[in-house]
């Protein structure tokens, strides 16, 4: 909902799959995700930032969520989704 | 000094008090309660609960399927345990019931996933209840989400195959006969209508009405478009609640059955996944992905905000929310960990401190420098909110506290912290407040140590994609939010 609130305003989601439970995803399961979650935004591959980020502590390893603004600096870090917190963020990016 | 940027929350719809501090309700108190969990596996993954007269069934994403028996919610009572025929040995995985009342049969089912690649349902007798027998198993070709018994036919949600129609059999084997797509967009879940009329939540379409008078061919009479994603629904008589992900959760009229119109939407912080109708409290209970919301259903038309539980998960941290169940004034939460029942006594009244972010991130900042940073405190309960004091660790300063809060109302605190040094830091505020939840609420507060982290700059970043290409955020212009996620 966040991206197609905002994807007009030059929002980019990227869906990452991620590696730290069972090892990455294959790809006809990240196609089947695809199809259960009909979701916009393009979905990719993990390459390895996922281990460079400082992520704080959470209850568990997902969802993580960074946000970068257009100068690619780090301005959100969370181990979890907070969609009221994304959508401030936004809100502030986007103005 | 490097003032930082704000994460500042813009909360919408969180209900307004009207009606709630009147003198018909005086009593203070915590209004939802905990009453009694399932104490089971610390690692279950908790998935869809259905209550049924005194019991209660839920999937486990690796404790297969659970029943209890819910008779006194105080005291859940395990009854059995079963794994499935076409599921993982490992991890035997469900992620949706359905229940047969008259014939006391569970149907049970799962989509694909890397735990187990082919969908299936199975199907377990439950008239002794210490002993589920299975009658029946098969597997699919479509991805299966959420089902319901409706007469002798067992309706499934299944995203891009739409909706299937199966025909129940004494012997337990479904048979598919019918099938509709055309018109559909994503459906999660069905749930059963007034004679032949099956309502889906259809993803971000909203809600359809069916018609299976003919199973074989079935028929769409109309679609109600929604914010968000209807990710699963619950009826009252002429009101249909709907769970809508990030838009929070819908009141839909169902006055006309055929047309599903809409009455309101209530946005709530998290992800609205699951509903229930709390009858006798006359409320809709809301998993919210981090915490538990109740509206009262004032007059029918109006979903007021009544409380909120959050959903604790040992050392301050949090767990989520992923399926829910009422029955009367109770509510049945799939904790992930644990299966947890909950009372809500619409006569108590509470104030109840949220707060935004709840691990708040500091940039890199030198030993001696100052920087800052913000999170949002607002009231979602139902008496004004009074703050007593704050602590926080050494390093930190916190102002802009407020005295008090009314329902509905927030404020920004701000957050300071001069480090010491430039090694890993790892603090926290503490509000204490009259919140009966949360009397003493801990936020952490983070900032220095290795890794990237608020504030720094990532250029570079270029990810494979399912097709075979790459994508480079370099060459995006505009704000990038990465999302990692995990598929199990």
């Amino acid at each position: 909902m966040l991206y197609q609130a905002h994807k007009d305003e030059g929002l980019l989601v990227v869906g990452v799959a991620g590696t730290q439970i069972f090892g990455p995803d294959d790809t006809a399961t990240l196609f089947e995700f695809v199809d259960q979650t009909a979701v916009t935004f393009p979905i990719a591959r993990n390459e390895g930032s996922e281990d460079e980020f400082r992520w704080p502590q959470g209850s568990a390893p997902y969802p993580r969520t960074a946000i970068l603004n257009a100068d690619r600096q780090v301005v959100y870090l969370a181990s979890d989704h907070d969609e009221g917190a994304l959508e401030g963020v936004m809100s502030t990016l986007l103005e | 000094m490097r003032p930082f940027f704000t994460t500042l929350v813009l909360l919408t719809g969180c209900g307004g008090a009207s009606g709630n501090n009147s003198p018909n309700r005086p009593v203070s108190g915590d209004p939802i309660v905990v009453l009694d969990d399932y104490g089971g596996s610390s690692f279950a993954e908790l998935l869809e609960v259905r209550t049924w007269g005194d019991r209660i069934a839920f999937c486990s994403g690796v404790q297969g399927l659970n029943l209890y028996d819910a008779e006194d919610a105080e005291d859940l009572v395990f009854l059995d345990k079963v794994s499935f025929a076409n599921s993982s040995f490992s991890y035997p995985r469900c992620q949706h019931l359905a229940i047969d009342e008259d014939r006391e049969w569970i149907y049970v089912s799962a989509h694909a996933d890397r735990m187990a690649p082919q969908p299936w349902i199975e199907v377990f007798d439950a008239s002794s209840p210490t002993d589920l027998v299975s009658k029946w198993s098969g597997t699919f070709d479509e991805n299966l989400e959420g089902m319901e018994v409706h007469g002798d036919l067992l309706v499934v949600a299944a995203h891009a195959s739409g909706v299937l129609v199966f025909e129940t059999s004494s012997d337990g084997s479904v048979e598919q006969i019918g099938q509709i797509s055309v018109g559909l967009d994503n459906p999660w879940s069905v749930r059963s209508g007034p004679g032949d009329l099956v309502y889906v939540a259809n993803g971000a379409s909203g809600i359809a009405v069916l018609d299976l008078a003919q199973p074989a061919a079935p028929v769409l009479l109309t679609t109600l478009e929604l914010e968000g994603t209807a990710k699963q629904l619950d009826i009252d008589g002429d009101r249909m609640f709907v769970a809508l992900g990030s838009a929070g959760v819908g009141l839909v009229s169902i006055e006309d059955p055929r047309a599903p119109t809409l009455i309101e939407i209530e946005d709530t912080p998290g992800s609205a996944l699951a509903v229930g109708f709390g009858a006798s409290a006359e409320a809709v209970f809301v998993s919210d992905w981090n915490d538990l919301r109740v509206f009262d259903l004032q007059g029918r038309d109006d979903l007021v905000l009544a409380g909120r539980e959050p959903l604790s998960f040992g050392s301050g941290a949090t767990t989520r929310s992923l399926g829910l169940a009422a029955r009367d004034d109770v509510m049945f939460s799939s904790n992930w960990t644990e299966m947890v029942s909950y009372r809500y006594d619409p006569d108590v009244t509470a104030p109840d401190l949220f707060v935004t972010p709840d691990r708040l991130g500091l940039p890199d900042t030198a030993a001696g420098e100052m920087t800052w940073n913000v999170v949002s405190v607002q009231n979602h309960g139902t008496r004004t909110l009074s703050f007593d004091s704050v602590r926080a660790s050494a390093r930190l300063e916190v102002s802009d506290v407020p005295e008090s809060l009314a329902p509905g109302e927030r404020a920004s605190v701000r957050i300071e912290w001069t480090p010491s040094n430039e090694t890993a830091f790892n603090g926290d505020v503490t509000f204490k407040t009259d919140d009966p939840d949360q009397p003493d609420l801990v936020i952490g507060v983070f900032g220095n140590g290795a890794g990237i982290t608020i504030g720094d700059t990532v250029s570079g970043l270029v990810f494979p994609t399912l097709d075979g290409g790459t994508l480079a955020l370099d060459e995006h212009d505009g704000p990038v939010l990465l999302a990692y996620f995990a598929t199990f």
